[in-house]
C-alpha cells in the first residue's frame, strides 16, 4: 500500500475566514487506490479541507497536489480526473436525473459513451431518472450525487457523508459500492459521521479537530496503538494505581468489575509482572479492540452526543 | 481552454431551454415590441374611420359651458353635417369653426394616415418594434443574468461545474456568451413575429406589395439590432457583477434594476438643479445607452426615449455613447471576472 503514488498531498494547509482558522497547516497523505475517511467533528475543518483540494477555496498558505499534479493549469486537468460531492447532493432542480447528468457528462472533457444510464442504474435511479431532481427524496439526491461522482470513470472520488438519508438497505448497498470502488483501484475519500461505516469501509483514515490534524494511518494500525486489555485480578483497588504509573499505559479504568488498560497488547507481559511482584495476581486478561468511535472520542476529547449528530 | 468554450455554451443552452423563465421574458419581449406596432395599427384605423377628433370642452354654448369634460367629435362626422354627437344647443358658429378646423386637418389626413400606417408596415415597423424591445430588453436581459448566475449560486450547482476541471473564467465566460447569443436570437424572434404582424397589419388596412421592400432594407435592419444588442451588454455585465459579488439571483437583479431606476432620478433631479451635472451624466450608463440608441436618427427617436428626454438635457452623441459603453462593458466584466476568480465559492445559499 505504501508503494502507491499519493493520490492527496497537503503540506501545511491553513485556511483563515476572517479571524477563524479553520484549517492549521494541514500535512495530510492519501496513496493511491484506497479508501481513505477524513473524520472530524462539527467545524473541525474537513469541508474546508475537501473545498481547497477541489480548488472552491483558496488556502491562505500551504501546498497541496492531486494526482501529482501542484497548482494552475496541471491540477485543473487533475480535477478532470476526480469525482466529488461535497456539502449534500444539491443539482438544478427543473432538470430530470438523467439531464443532470447529461449536463455534467457534457462538460467534462472525460466522457464515457452510455454510462449516464449505467450508472443511473448502479445507483438504483432507472426507475425515476426521468422525473424532475425536484421530486427526489433525499435518499434518491444522494444516489444521483453519487453516479454524478462517478461520471467519467475518476480516479479519484470525494464523497461527502454519502449515506445521508439512505435507508438501511440503501446504506448498505452504498458501503458495498464505495468498497468496490476502492478494490477497483480508485481513490475514495470519505467524509462521514458514521464512525462504524468508516471502520467497515475504510482502509486509512486521518481524523482532524479545531482544523488540525490530530492522528492518521491505516485504520487497524491506530487501533492496534491504542490497544487495551481487560484484566480480572485478585484486588482491583491497589492494581488500577500500579498500571496507570506505568507511562505505556494511557488510561485504566474500572468496567463492569475488570479493569480496562490502555495500553499496546504486546507489553501486556510487563503488567502482569508488575502486578506479581507487588502482590496481585491476574486471574483473567483478554485484548480488548478499542472500536474506531471510541478511539475517535479519546483523540479528539468529543462527547458522543456530538458524534451522534454528526461531525461535519 | 478556449477548445471547451463552444462546449459550455451549447450545454449551458442544454439547461436555460428548459427553464420557464426566459421564455416568459420572450413573451414580454415580444408582448412589448408587438404592442407598439398594433397601437399604431389601432390608431391608423381610428384615424381612418373619424377623420380624426377635434376637442370641444370649457366653451360657451348658449351662454353655459359645456363643462370640465371635453367633448371628441369625429371630423368625418362633422364635415358630413352629423352634429348628433355635440350637446344640444351648441352656437351653429362653434360648428363652423369646428368643421373649419377640420377642413385644415383633412388637407394632411393623407400624410398622417401614410405616417402612421408606415409606423406597422415594414420596413418601419422594425425600427419601431426594436427600439420598443431595446428599452424593456435591458431590464429583461438584467433579470435574465441575474437569475442564470445566481441560481448557481443558490442552488449550490457552481460548486458541481468547477469541480469537474472547468476553470472559473470559462464558466462565466460561457454564461455570459450564452446570454449574448440569447439575446440575439430574443432580437431575431422580434423581427419575426413584427415581419408578420407588419404583413398581417399591412393586408388588413390594404398593404400592397412596397412591404416587402424589408429585403432590400436589411442592412438597416442589421444595423439597428446590433444597435439594441450591443446597449444590452452593460447591463448583462452590471447584473452579472452584482450577482457574483453578492452570490444571489435575487441580490443582482435588486441591485442592477435600482441603478437602472436610480439613475434616471438622479439625473433628472440634479441636472435641472446643476449644470454641471450634464458633464457628470454624459458618463453615466443609462444616459449613453439613450444617447446610442438616438444614433444619427437624434430627433426621429427621441420621444421614444425616456419619456421623451423632457428636462434631461442632452444625450451623448453616439461615438462618444459607444465608447462609454465599451468602457463599462469592460470595467464592469473585469471586475465581475476578477471577483470570480478570487472568492471562495460556497455551498448552497437557497436564493
Amino acid at each position: 500500500m505504501q508503494a502507491t503514488p499519493l493520490a492527496i498531498e497537503t503540506q501545511g494547509l491553513t485556511k483563515w475566514y476572517g479571524q477563524v482558522l479553520a484549517v492549521d497547516h494541514l500535512s495530510l497523505q492519501v496513496h493511491g487506490g484506497q479508501v481513505f475517511g477524513l473524520l472530524g467533528p462539527n467545524g473541525s475543518g474537513k469541508t474546508t479541507t475537501m473545498g481547497m483540494l477541489l480548488g472552491l477555496v483558496r488556502p491562505t498558505s500551504g501546498a497541496m497536489r492531486l494526482l501529482g499534479q501542484g497548482s494552475g493549469a496541471l491540477y485543473r486537468e487533475a480535477l478532470q480526473r476526480v469525482g466529488a460531492i461535497v456539502e449534500g447532493p444539491t443539482f438544478f432542480p427543473y432538470l430530470s436525473g438523467r439531464a443532470n447528468l447529461l449536463y455534467f457528462q457534457g462538460i467534462s472533457r472525460r466522457r464515457v459513451p452510455g454510462e449516464v444510464d449505467r450508472l443511473l442504474e448502479v445507483v438504483g435511479l432507472s426507475g425515476r431518472a426521468n422525473s424532475k431532481f425536484s421530486t427526489y427524496s433525499l435518499g434518491m439526491k444522494q444516489r444521483l450525487g453519487i453516479a454524478y461522482a462517478l461520471l467519467g470513470e475518476p480516479d479519484l472520488v470525494f464523497l461527502d457523508e454519502p449515506t445521508n438519508g439512505l435507508d438501511p438497505a440503501g446504506m448498505a448497498e452504498v458501503r458495498q459500492l464505495i468498497r468496490d470502488l476502492g478494490r477497483g483501484g480508485r481513490t475514495v475519500l470519505l467524509s462521514s459521521h458514521l464512525l462504524y461505516e468508516v471502520e467497515q469501509v475504510c482502509d486509512s483514515v486521518a481524523i482532524l479537530s479545531k482544523g488540525r490534524l490530530i492522528t492518521q494511518g491505516r485504520v487497524q494500525d491506530l487501533l492496534r496503538q491504542q490497544g487495551a486489555v481487560r484484566l480480572k485480578t485478585t484486588d482491583d483497588g491497589k492494581a488500577l494505581p500500579l498500571l496507570a504509573a506505568l507511562p505505556w499505559v494511557t488510561g485504566v479504568r474500572s468496567e463492569d468489575g475488570c479493569l480496562v488498560a490502555n495500553a499496546p497488547l504486546e507489553r501486556s507481559w510487563e503488567m502482569t509482572a508488575l502486578l506479581a511482584k507487588e502482590g496481585v495476581y491476574v486471574s483473567e486478561m483478554a485484548p480488548l479492540q478499542l472500536s474506531l468511535e471510541r478511539y475517535f472520542l479519546e483523540v479528539t476529547g468529543e462527547d458522543s452526543s456530538v458524534i451522534a449528530e454528526g461531525t461535519r | 481552454m478556449t477548445a471547451q468554450a463552444p462546449t459550455l455554451v451549447r450545454w449551458e443552452w442544454f439547461k436555460l431551454r428548459r427553464r420557464w423563465m426566459p421564455w416568459v421574458l420572450l413573451g414580454i419581449l415580444l408582448l412589448f415590441s408587438q404592442l407598439f406596432l398594433w397601437a399604431n395599427f389601432f390608431s391608423y384605423r381610428n384615424l381612418e374611420s373619424t377623420g380624426g377628433r377635434v376637442f370641444l370642452g370649457g366653451a360657451p354654448i348658449g351662454g353655459r359651458l359645456t363643462g370640465d369634460a371635453p367633448v371628441a367629435v369625429n371630423c368625418n362626422d362633422l364635415l358630413a353635417g352629423r352634429t348628433e354627437g355635440l350637446p344640444a344647443g351648441i352656437d351653429p358658429r362653434l360648428i363652423e369653426g369646428l368643421q373649419q378646423q377640420c377642413q385644415q386637418a383633412m388637407t394632411r389626413q393623407q400624410e398622417r394616415l401614410e405616417g402612421r400606417r408606415n409606423s406597422f408596415t415594414l420596413p418601419e415597423s422594425l425600427s419601431g418594434a426594436l427600439t420598443a424591445a431595446q428599452g424593456i430588453g435591458v431590464i429583461l436581459m438584467a433579470i435574465l443574468t441575474a437569475s442564470v448566475i445566481g441560481t448557481d449560486f443558490g442552488w449550490g450547482t457552481v460548486r458541481l461545474v468547477l469541480v469537474r476541471g472547468i476553470g472559473r473564467w470559462q464558466y462565466l465566460a460561457g454564461k455570459l456568451a450564452v446570454l449574448a447569443l440569447v439575446s440575439v436570437g430574443a432580437l431575431v424572434v422580434v423581427t419575426a413575429a413584427t415581419v408578420v404582424s407588419s404583413l398581417i397589419a399591412g393586408a388588413l388596412v390594404g398593404g400592397g406589395a412596397s412591404d416587402w421592400a424589408v429585403l432590400s432594407a436589411f442592412t438597416d435592419w442589421a444595423r439597428g439590432l446590433g444597435r439594441v444588442w450591443f446597449s444590452f451588454l452593460p447591463y448583462v455585465v452590471l447584473a452579472a457583477l452584482f450577482t457574483v459579488l453578492t452570490r444571489s439571483s435575487a441580490g443582482g437583479m435588486a441591485i442592477a434594476l435600482a441603478y437602472s431606476f436610480g439613475e434616471q432620478i438622479v439625473v433628472l433631479i440634479l441636472i435641472n438643479l446643476f449644470d454641471w451635472f450634464q458633464n457628470v451624466a454624459d458618463f453615466l450608463l443609462g444616459r449613453n445607452i439613450a444617447g446610442w440608441m438616438l444614433g444619427e436618427q437624434r430627433e426621429g427617436l427621441r420621444g421614444m426615449i425616456l419619456g421623451g428626454g423632457v428636462g434631461l438635457g442632452e444625450f451623448p452623441d453616439g461615438l462618444h455613447a459607444f465608447l462609454v459603453l465599451g468602457a463599462y462593458i469592460l470595467v464592469l466584466g473585469g471586475l465581475a471576472f476578477w471577483l470570480f476568480q478570487k472568492r471562495d465559492v460556497q455551498g448552497a445559499s437557497g436564493g
